[in-house]
C-alpha cells in the first residue's frame, strides 16, 4: 500500500486505497512446442536415465559396468584377431572365432538381464515414487505417451548396449583383413539378422522389464520381479524338458524370455540352438510369434497401467 | 517385551497382502515345478541338483531379498523408521527383532515349499536328500535375510548391491573362482545339507559350513546394528 | 557467540555447560558436501516455549534432527539435558519429538501407534498410557481407525500423542501445527502452554510469525543456516523495526532540507553527495511523522523519500553485528 503524497509533502486523506504493482510479470506468447516435442524429450530422457546420464556419479555405476562388459568379447576377440592376423591365419581365425554375431547375443545375454534389472526399475519407479506422475499428465502428453515414450527410451538403450559390440566386432573384422569391399560384402548379409535380433531383444526384454517397473515404486521388487522372470521359467522349463520332450515342457520353453530369444536367434542366423535344448521341434514361426506377442502384451500392459493409476 | 513388540509390529507390516502373495507365489515355485515333473513322469534323477537350481540358487535369495529389505532397509527409506529411532531402545534389539521375524518369515514359506517340491520331483528313496536341503534352506532363510538387513542399513542402494551378491559373486564369480566359494552363503547351505546327507550336495566348504554360517550370522547382525547405531536421518531442509 | 538464555525462564544465567540447561548447542553447524544448511549456532534452551522461527530451508529441521539424535553435526556439540545427543538413545527417555515429514505406518490404528511407542518406552502400563495421551490431543473418536484414513491434522495430533505417552521434560515439535484448523491449533497452543508452564523445555519450528508470537516465550530466527536473532520475541520485533535507518530524499533544496533535519532528535546524520541527499535515522517511527513537517517549515518541496535498506539482509547484518 502506498500512501498518496501531495508535493507538499503531506499525507493524502486516509481513503482506503490499495494498488496492485506490475512487477513486469508477463504471459509467454512464445511457440508452445506441443505434444510431438514433449514425446521426443520424454523418449531422450528415458535413454539418458537408463545410463544414469543426468543423475549425478553413483547411478552411472551399474549401466557403465553392464554396459562395460556388454562391449569386453568384442574387444577381446578384435584383439585376438589382431594378434593371429600377424601369422597370417587371419580369416580362418575369424570364421571360427567363438565370438561372432550370430553367439554375441548368448554370450552377453546374463548382462542384459542384469542391465534390466539394474535400470528399469530407475525409469518408472522414481516417477512414482516422487509422486510426479500427476505432473507429467498435465503436460501435452498423453498418458499412453508418457509409458510409450518411457519403454521405447529404455529399449533403445538396450539396443544400444548391442550393437555398439556387434559393430566393434564389424570393424574389427573388415579393418583386420586384407581385402576391405570384399570383407564388407561378406559381413552385409549378416546385417539384416543382427538389427532384428537386436531390435527383437530390446523389445521383448526391455518392454517386459519396463512392464513389471511400473507396477511399484519401490526399486527393490521391480529388480526382484525382472530376475524371477527372466530366470525362473527356464530353469523350470529346463528341468521338465531334461526329463525328456514333453509338450508342457515345450510350452514352458516359449514362456522364458531369455530362450525364445535364443530361439528367434538361431532362427534369425540359421545357426544351432544355442541352449542345450536341441531336441525341441517347434515351427520357426513359434519363436518368432513368441516374442512379437510378448513385445505387445508386455507394451499393452503397461500402457493400460498408466491410463489407469490414480495420481 | 520390548523385543516382542517390534517382532510384532515388523509381523505386521511385512505381512501385506501385496507383498505376502506375491512371495507365496514365488515361494510356490518349486512346489509347481514338482508338479509339472510328476504329470510328465517319475520325477528327475538327481534331485539335489534340481533342488539346488531352483530353490537354494533362484528363490532362497529372492524372497529373502524382498523379506530382507521390506524389513529395514524400507522404512528407513521412506522415513517412519523414525518412530522406532525415537526410543530408549538398542540398536541390536531393533535388528535382532527384524532379523529374526523376516527370517522366520521366509524359512516359513520355503522350508514346506522345499519340502513339497522334494517329495514331488524324486524317485523314493531320496528323501534324505530333500530334508537334508530344507535343513540348509532353513538356515539359509535367516542367513541371506540377516545380510539383506545390514546391506539395507549400511547402504541406500543395498537391495542392488545384495541382489549384485548374489547373482554375480555367488552366481559368476563362485563359478570361476572356487576358492570365493568360501565368502558364499550358498556355499555355506549346500555345506550343511552336505553334512546332513553326502547326497544333498558337494560343497567345497564340508564341515565347517557351520562355522561359517555362524560367523556369518553374526557378523551381518553386529554390522546392521553399528549401522543403525550411527543411523543419520536424509534429507532435511 | 555468546549463548542465549531467555528470561523469565529460570536458568536464564545459566552457562552453556551448564547441566539445568535443558537443549544446547555449542558452535554446531552442519554441512552436506557444498551446501551448508546449518552454520555456527549457539544456544541454551531451558524450561519454557521457545519458538525456531525462519523461512523454508533456513535449517529449522536439520536443527531440530541434531537435538533428536537423528542427525550428527558436522562440527559443534549437542547436548540434550545434559547428555550428548548423538548415539544415545537414552535420551528417548526424557526427549519427544514430532517430526513434520516422517509419516506412520498406514495400516496401524492412532491407537495401536500411541501404544507401540508407550511399550517401546517401557512403560508400565503402556494401554493406559496411551488412553491418557489419546485424550490429551482430543484424538479418541478416532483412535481405532487406520492411521492410513486420518486427515493431515489428525496425524499430527496422533504424532504428538506418541511423543507425549511417556510425559517427556524436553518435547520437539516440527512445524506443529501444520495442517490443523484454527480450533485444533487453539487446542494444542493451550496444551503446550500448560506443558511449558509445568516446567518442561519445549522447542518448536515454524514459519509463520503469528503462531510464534501467541505461544512462544522466546524466540530464536534462523536465516539460511545461521542464527539471526535471539530472544524475547517483543524484543526482536522492536528491534527489528528501531535500528537505524537510512533514507535518500530528493527535494527542491537539498543543502537547506539536511540542516533542518539536523535540528530534528530522531536524526542524527546527514550526507550530501553527489547531489544526493542521504539521511541517517536513528528512530524509524519519530522521523517518518516528522520529515514532512520539517521539510514544510524550511520552505522545501519534497518529490520523494525512500528508505535505502529495508532488505532482509540488512536487517539480519544488523542483527548479526550487534552481538
Amino acid at each position: 500500500m502506498t500512501e498518496a503524497t501531495t508535493p507538499a509533502g503531506l499525507p493524502a486523506a486516509a481513503a482506503p486505497t490499495g494498488s496492485i504493482y506490475d512487477i513486469g510479470y508477463r504471459r509467454y506468447e512464445g511457440p508452445r512446442l506441443g505434444r510431438g516435442h514433449a514425446v521426443r524429450s520424454l523418449f531422450i530422457h528415458s535413454l539418458r536415465s537408463a545410463f544414469g546420464i543426468g543423475r549425478g556419479g553413483r547411478a552411472k555405476i551399474a549401466p557403465i559396468i553392464l554396459g562395460g562388459m556388454a562391449l569386453l568379447p568384442a574387444i577381446a576377440i578384435v584383439g585376438a584377431m589382431t594378434m593371429v592376423a600377424q601369422f597370417g591365419v587371419g580369416e580362418r581365425f575369424a570364421n571360427q572365432a567363438p565370438i561372432r554375431y550370430e553367439t554375441y547375443f548368448g554370450t552377453i545375454s546374463t548382462l542384459i538381464v542384469l542391465f534390466c534389472a539394474a535400470q528399469a526399475p530407475e525409469l518408472f519407479g522414481r516417477d512414482q515414487r516422487n509422486g510426479v506422475i500427476a505432473l507429467y499428465f498435465a503436460r501435452a502428453l498423453r498418458r499412453s505417451d508418457y509409458a510409450l515414450a518411457r519403454v521405447a527410451g529404455f529399449a533403445a538403450a538396450l539396443l544400444i548396449i548391442q550393437l555398439l559390440p556387434q559393430l566393434l566386432l564389424f570393424l574389427g573384422r573388415v579393418l583386420l583383413s586384407p581385402d576391405i569391399p570384399g570383407a564388407v560384402g561378406e559381413d552385409l548379409p549378416s546385417f539384416p539378422p543382427v538389427l532384428a535380433q537386436s531390435g527383437l531383444a530390446a523389445g521383448l526384454l526391455g518392454g517386459l522389464s519396463m512392464a513389471i517397473s511400473a507396477f511399484t515404486p519401490r526399486r527393490a521388487y521391480a529388480t526382484a520381479g525382472i530376475i524371477a522372470l527372466f530366470t525362473i521359467p527356464n530353469i523350470v522349463a529346463g528341468t521338465v524338458l531334461g526329463l525328456g520332450s514333453s509338450v508342457i515342457g515345450t510350452w514352458l520353453l516359449l514362456l522364458s524370455p531369455t530362450a525364445v530369444l535364443d530361439g528367434t536367434n538361431s532362427i534369425l542366423f540359421g545357426a544351432p540352438f544355442g541352449s542345450d535344448f536341441f531336441f525341441i521341434d517347434l515351427p520357426d514361426i513359434a519363436w518368432i510369434a513368441a516374442a512379437i506377442a510378448g513385445i505387445v502384451g508386455a507394451i499393452a500392459i503397461t500402457v493400460r497401467r498408466f491410463a489407469r493409476i490414480a495420481t | 517385551m520390548i523385543f516382542a513388540t517390534i517382532a510384532d509390529v515388523t509381523l505386521r507390516a511385512l505381512l501385506g497382502r501385496r507383498r505376502t502373495i506375491l512371495m507365496l507365489l514365488l515361494a510356490g515355485v518349486p512346489v509347481l515345478l514338482g508338479l509339472l515333473v510328476r504329470a510328465n513322469g517319475d520325477g528327475v534323477r538327481d534331485v539335489a541338483a534340481t533342488l539346488d537350481g531352483i530353490v537354494i540358487r533362484v528363490v532362497l535369495p529372492l524372497v529373502a531379498l524382498v523379506f530382507g529389505t521390506a524389513a529395514l532397509g524400507s522404512e528407513l527409506e521412506d522415513g517412519t523408521a523414525v518412530h522406532i529411532l525415537t526410543k530408549p531402545v538398542r540398536r541390536s534389539t531393533i535388528v535382532l527383532a527384524k532379523i529374526l521375524v523376516a527370517g522366520t518369515l521366509a524359512a516359513a514359506m520355503l522350508v514346506p515349499s522345499t519340502i513339497l517340491a522334494g517329495v514331488l520331483l524324486g524317485r523314493p528313496g531320496q528323501l534324505g536328500v530333500t530334508f537334508a536341503l530344507a535343513i540348509g534352506v532353513l538356515v539359509g532363510s535367516y542367513l541371506y535375510v540377516a545380510i539383506f538387513v545390514a546391506l539395507s542399513v549400511a547402504t541406500s542402494r543395498g537391495l542392488i548391491i545384495g541382489l549384485g551378491y548374489a547373482l554375480v559373486w555367488e552366481g559368476v564369480l563362485a563359478g570361476l573362482l572356487p576358492g570365493s566359494q568360501v565368502f558364499s552363503v550358498r556355499e555355506y547351505v549346500r555345506g550343511i545339507a552336505d553334512i546332513l546327507n553326502p547326497a544333498a550336495a558337494d560343497s567345497i566348504v564340508g564341515a565347517g559350513a557351520v562355522l561359517y554360517a555362524a560367523v556369518a550370522l553374526v557378523a551381518a547382525t553386529a554390522i546392521a546394528s553399528v549401522r543403525l547405531a550411527a543411523y543419520e536421518i536424509r534429507g532435511s531442509d | 557467540m555468546s549463548p542465549q538464555s531467555f528470561a523469565p525462564l529460570p536458568t536464564a544465567d545459566a552457562p552453556a555447560g551448564s547441566p539445568t540447561a535443558a537443549l544446547v548447542l555449542e558452535g554446531v553447524s552442519r554441512w552436506y558436501g557444498n551446501v551448508v544448511a546449518v552454520n555456527d549456532i549457539t544456544f541454551a534452551l531451558g524450561s519454557g516455549v521457545t519458538g525456531l522461527l525462519g523461512p523454508n530451508g533456513a535449517g529449522k529441521t536439520t536443527i531440530l534432527h541434531m537435538l533428536a539424535g537423528l542427525l550428527r553435526p558436522s562440527a559443534g556439540r549437542v547436548s540434550v539435558g545434559g547428555q550428548p545427543a548423538w548415539r544415545n538413545p537414552a535420551i528417548y527417555r526424557f526427549v519427544g519429538l514430532v517430526p513434520e515429514r516422517e509419516a506412520v505406518q498406514g495400516f496401524l490404528t492412532g491407537r495401536a501407534f500411541v501404544e507401540l511407542a508407550a511399550r517401546l518406552q517401557s512403560l508400565a502400563d503402556p494401554a493406559a498410557a496411551a488412553a491418557r495421551a489419546i485424550a490429551t490431543v482430543d484424538l479418541d473418536a478416532a483412535a481405532d481407525r487406520p492411521v492410513g484414513t486420518y486427515s493431515k491434522g489428525m496425524r499430527q495430533r496422533v504424532k504428538i500423542a506418541a511423543a507425549l505417552v511417556h510425559e517427556p521434560s524436553i518435547l520437539l515439535l516440527d512445524e506443529p501445527f501444520n495442517g490443523m484448523d484454527p480450533r485444533q491449533r487453539i487446542h494444542m497452543i493451550a496444551l503446550l502452554r500448560s506443558m511449558a508452564d509445568a516446567g518442561r523445555a519445549i522447542l518448536f519450528s515454524s514459519h509463520i510469525l503469528e503462531e510464534v508470537e501467541r505461544l512462544a516465550d522466546g524466540v530464536l530466527v534462523i536465516h539460511a543456516g545461521r542464527l539471526a536473532a535471539a530472544g524475547d520475541f517483543r524484543e526482536i520485533r522492536r528491534l527489528m523495526t528501531d535500528r537505524p535507518h537510512t533514507f535518500v530524499v530528493r527535494s527542491s533544496d537539498d543543502r537547506r532540507l539536511a540542516a533542518a533535519f539536523m535540528t530534528e532528535p530522531a536524526v542524527f546524520g546527514t550526507e550530501l553527495r553527489d547531489s544526493r541527499l542521504t539521511v541517517r535515522v536513528a528512530e524509524f517511527g519519530g522521523f517518518t511523522r516528522a520529515v514532512a513537517r520539517v521539510a514544510r517549515d524550511a520552505g522545501v518541496s519534497l518529490f520523494e523519500v525512500a528508505p535505502t535498506d529495508d532488505s532482509l539482509e540488512s536487517v539480519f547484518a544488523y542483527l548479526v553485528s550487534r552481538r
